[in-house]
């Protein structure tokens, strides 16, 4: 099977996610640190006001990159769906991965660079508006827990569900999957506190759990390209 | 890589034995948790360096005896585990599926005294906003208790599918190693945490 396709999507998913969306989330529009949510409004409004070329063009860079995020999980779905057909599974972890993957990256990334931008758009309008808009784009940039659970749930069921004796993805990347939900467990506190380690900029609310999810992202995205390469997984089909 | 190599691939897996108790897996996933739960301690360890008084003030409202309870139930419920999987190595299918569902239920005692420990204070005004201790006292507790809600999930399927099996084979034993690996991580958490908030001046 011609894998090239895959794996072109693949690296301009690496391009878009690592390069572009760094850059222009993180370095022009400054977004890490995150801003501190017991900032006052006219703190916010300041920073937006002061900084709003910036803010404007990193996240527009950061919603261009976007582009390239969403293929991964269609690509996540072809490989999931090789294990299922080879181990006569339906197709269930396959398209559970698909809905997590797809709202988790409308809620979680879409939604809040656009909401930070629509906050950067008028900056001279009312501090309390401004910290609103902020506000909402920060609580779905981090606390939209249950799509991105959905999503590593059914990866992980998807990988251990793999019954072939050399399974197309290592078995401890599904239990690395199940893990990673717990470490994001936190973030469900942002909305109790303002400072300290579980507000949204919070060691154990954000900064552990973002550490954490980019080197697994990294990691799935390694042996998703060596999945995509296993041109041999179908043949040692053995009867499940 | 062709077929062939996938064979001996598969083989040379075979041949060589793997020398951790449960899956390789499990215990990626065992030293991730230690490593954030350890970051939790830590950062509960830095704030408290930086208000003694008030966390050991705040400390008076906990009760070392629930505690101690929660402590013996877990390490009980911990050995009920290692003598299902002693007593599954030797065929004794009974014995196993009753220490995996003895275990299980002490687990959900541990849970049961939680709540009530909860409860209680909750009565009392105190709430995780109440001050700093508090916060972390509650969510230190309670992320734990969520993994040991993880635990007795695994062991529920380790009992469900202990009972009624013929003869147990070495795929069983390395499932129940899995689950009893997990169980056994909770349960050293737990020890870290008592002393952590209930005893350390």
């Amino acid at each position: 099977m011609d894998t090239r396709l895959q794996k072109n999507w693949l690296w301009a998913l690496v391009v878009g996610m690592g390069g572009v969306f760094g850059v222009g989330w993180v370095a022009l529009a400054g977004y890490i640190p995150p801003h501190a949510p017991d900032a006052s409004a006219i703190e916010i409004a300041e920073l937006y006001r002061n900084n709003a070329t910036s803010i404007r063009s990193g996240l527009i860079l950061a919603m261009f990159a976007s582009t390239f995020m969403l293929p991964l999980v269609a690509l996540f779905y072809v490989q999931l769906r090789r294990i299922e057909r080879v181990n006569n599974a339906p197709a269930v972890n396959s398209m559970i991965q698909v809905v997590g993957g797809t709202i988790a990256l409308t809620v979680g990334v879409i939604l809040p660079t656009m909401l930070w931008a629509a906050a950067s758009f008028r900056p001279e309008r009312s501090p309390e508006l401004t910290q609103l808009l902020n506000d909402i784009a920060w609580i779905f940039f981090i606390a939209p827990f249950a799509p991105f659970a959905t999503q590593n749930l059914a990866i992980a069921f998807g990988i251990l569900g793999d019954r072939q004796p050399v399974p197309l993805f290592p078995r401890w990347l599904g239990w690395t999957n199940l893990w990673i939900l717990f470490t994001a467990l936190p973030a469900f506190l942002i909305f109790f506190f303002k400072t300290g380690p579980f507000a949204w900029n919070g060691i154990m609310a954000f900064w552990v759990p973002l550490i954490l999810f980019f080197a697994l992202m990294v990691v799935m995205i390694v042996y998703l390209f060596k999945a995509i390469g296993r041109a041999d997984y179908e043949i040692q089909k053995r009867p499940v | 890589m062709n077929a062939i190599d996938l064979e001996t691939k598969a083989a040379l897996r075979a041949a060589h034995p793997r020398r951790l108790p449960g899956e390789v897996g499990i215990w990626l996933f065992v030293l991730g948790d230690i490593l954030v739960f350890s970051a939790l301690f830590l950062t509960f360890s830095y704030y408290r360096a930086h208000d003694p008084e008030l966390y050991r003030l705040s400390r008076e409202a906990l009760d070392p005896a629930i505690g101690l309870i929660n402590t013996c139930l877990l390490l009980t419920s911990s050995w009920c585990v290692v003598l299902a999987i002693r007593s599954a190595r030797e065929n004794l299918v009974r014995v196993s599926t009753a220490m995996f569902a003895l275990a299980f239920v002490l687990g959900l005692a541990f849970i049961g005294v939680k709540v009530f420990e909860y409860a209680e204070k909750i009565e009392r005004g105190i709430t995780m906003l109440t001050n700093d201790f508090f916060m972390f006292y509650y969510v230190l507790t309670a992320i734990h208790a969520m993994h040991v809600m993880a635990g007795l999930a695994g062991l529920g399927y380790l009992c469900y599918r202990s009972y009624g099996k013929r003869s147990i084979t070495p795929v069983d034993i390395q499932v129940y190693e899995t689950g009893a690996t997990f169980w056994h991580m909770v349960d050293l958490l737990w020890i870290v945490l008592f002393p952590l908030l209930y005893l350390v001046h």
